[in-house]
C-alpha cells in the first residue's frame, strides 16, 4: 500500500505540474454557457448509475448465492 | 522471518508468470521481428504510429496463443489479462499525450498520443463502454474476492458519465463541442469546471481505473486454479486446486507420439490430459491388458506402490494432445528432475 501511495502521490504531483506550467491551449466556453447542456449529463449520470447499481446488485446477489 | 518477507513477492510473480503460456521460439522470433520492423521504420522514416505499429505487430500472435491458452485453462482469467493488458496501453497513449503535451507547451493539436488517428471522441466513447461492460462482467464472475475490481469498476462508472456526455455532445451537437463542449463535465470550462484541462484530467480518470485494474488482476493470478485439474479432482478444495495450480507442468504431445511414464518407485506423478486424446494401457497381475482412452479432464497417476498390482504400460497420444504434469510431494520433498520424455512416433 505505501507504494500504491507514492505512485498515486507522484502522478498527482505530475499532473497539478503540468497543469499549472502548461495549461492547454483551445476554445473554451463562458461557464454560462458552458452549462447548457446540463440536462444531457443529468441523464448521462443517471443511466450510468442505474446500470452501476443493477451490476452491484446482480454481483451481490452472486456472491451471496456461491457463499 | 526477513528473508521469507524478502522472497514472497518473488515466489508470487512466479506463480503469476506460470499462468502463462509463451513459446520460446515464439517469444524470440517477435523480439526479433519487433527489433527489425522498429528499425526498419526508423530507416523508412515512418511516423511514430507506423514505427509503435512495426514494434508491436509481431507480438500480437503470441499474445493470442498466451489469451486462448489461459481460456481454456482458466476461464475468464484470460479475458482479465486481456482487458487488463489492452488498458495498460491505453494508459501509455494518454501518457504519450501528456509528454507531448509537455514538448508542444499545451497545443492539443499536436498532442494525440502515438496513435493519434484513434483519438476521436467516437473511439475514446465505445473503448469506455467496453471496459465498463467487460469490469461489470468480472465484477459479477470474481468481486466476491476481489474488492479492487469494485474499486476499478466505480472508477470505470465515473469516466462513463464523462464519455456519455461528450459523446451525446458530438453527434447531436457538434458545433457546441467544437466551441469547447469537449471540456465535458468535471474538466476546466466544463459544467462544473474542476481545476484540470480535459487532458489532464482523463490522464487521472484513466490512473484511477487502470491501477486498480492491474492490482486486482494480480490478485486474481494467485487465485486462479487449471479447469482440468478441477475437473480430474472434483472433490480437491479451491484452495488445494490453487495450490496444485502453481506445480503444474505442461507437457505437448504429437498424435502419435508416445508418452514415456516414469517407471513405478521412481517418482509419483499425475498426468491431467488438457487437450486431445490419450490411449492408456494397464496391465493386470495376470498380465492382462487393457486400453482406455483419456479426454480433457481425466487423469491417470503413476504410483511407486502401483495398487491391486494394476500397473500402466504405455500412454499414447491419440491426437496431438497437451498433459498436465503434477509431481507429488514424496518424502524428500518435490522431484527436480523431470525424467518423462516424449518422443515421436
Amino acid at each position: 500500500m505505501t507504494g500504491l501511495a507514492v505512485l498515486t502521490g507522484l502522478v498527482a504531483g505530475v499532473v497539478v505540474y503540468l497543469q499549472v506550467t502548461v495549461p492547454i491551449a483551445g476554445p473554451s466556453l463562458a461557464h454560462a454557457d458552458a452549462i447548457y447542456y446540463w440536462r444531457v449529463a443529468v441523464v448521462a449520470a443517471a443511466t450510468v448509475a442505474i446500470a452501476t447499481a443493477v451490476t452491484a446488485w446482480l454481483s451481490l446477489r452472486a456472491w451471496r448465492r456461491r457463499k | 522471518m526477513a528473508a521469507a518477507e524478502v522472497n514472497r513477492p518473488t515466489v508470487a510473480a512466479l506463480q503469476v508468470w506460470r499462468l502463462h503460456h509463451l513459446p520460446l521460439r515464439g517469444v524470440l522470433l517477435s523480439v526479433s521481428l519487433s527489433l527489425a520492423l522498429g528499425l526498419a521504420g526508423l530507416i523508412e522514416g515512418l511516423p511514430l504510429w507506423g514505427i509503435a505499429l512495426a514494434i508491436l505487430l509481431p507480438w500480437f500472435p503470441i499474445w493470442w496463443v498466451d489469451t486462448t491458452s489461459q481460456t481454456r485453462h482458466y476461464g475468464l482469467y484470460g479475458f482479465f489479462g486481456a482487458l487488463t493488458l489492452w488498458q495498460l496501453g491505453h494508459m501509455m497513449e494518454h501518457t504519450a499525450e501528456l509528454v507531448q503535451l509537455f514538448l508542444n507547451h499545451g497545443n492539443l493539436a499536436q498532442s494525440h498520443g502515438v496513435f493519434g488517428v484513434l483519438d476521436s471522441e467516437v473511439v475514446h466513447f465505445y473503448w469506455n463502454i467496453g471496459v465498463w461492460v467487460g469490469v461489470a462482467v468480472l465484477l459479477y464472475r470474481l468481486g466476491s474476492r476481489n474488492p479492487w475490481l469494485w474499486v476499478a469498476f466505480i472508477a470505470a462508472s465515473i469516466h462513463m458519465v464523462e464519455h456519455f456526455y461528450l459523446y451525446w455532445l458530438y453527434v447531436f451537437h457538434p458545433d457546441f463541442w467544437a466551441a469547447g463542449g469537449a471540456a465535458g463535465i468535471l474538466g476546466k470550462g466544463g459544467i462544473l469546471g474542476w481545476p484540470l484541462d480535459r487532458p489532464y484530467l482523463h490522464f487521472a480518470y484513466n490512473y484511477l481505473e487502470v491501477v486498480p485494474l492491474a492490482i486486482a488482476f494480480w490478485d486474481q493470478s494467485r487465485q486462479v486454479y487449471d479447469r482440468y485439474l478441477a475437473r480430474a479432482f472434483p472433490m480437491l478444495s479451491e484452495e488445494e486446486l490453487v495450490a496444485a495450480t502453481s506445480r503444474l507442468h505442461r507437457m505437448t504431445v504429437a498424435a502419435g507420439g508416445d508418452i514415456i511414464i516414469a517407471p513405478a518407485g521412481r517418482s509419483e506423478r499425475t498426468y491431467i490430459v488438457s487437450k486431445g486424446e490419450v490411449a492408456l494401457v494397464r496391465e493386470d497381475a495376470g498380465g492382462r491388458q487393457s486400453t482406455s482412452l483419456l479426454r480433457p479432464g481425466e487423469a491417470f497417476a503413476t504410483m511407486a506402490v502401483a495398487p491391486a498390482g494394476r500397473r500402466f504400460v504405455s500412454a499414447r497420444a491419440v491426437q496431438a494432445s497437451e498433459l498436465l504434469i503434477l509431481e507429488l510431494r514424496n518424502d524428500q520433498g518435490y522431484e527436480d528432475s523431470w525424467d518423462a520424455a516424449v518422443t515421436s512416433a
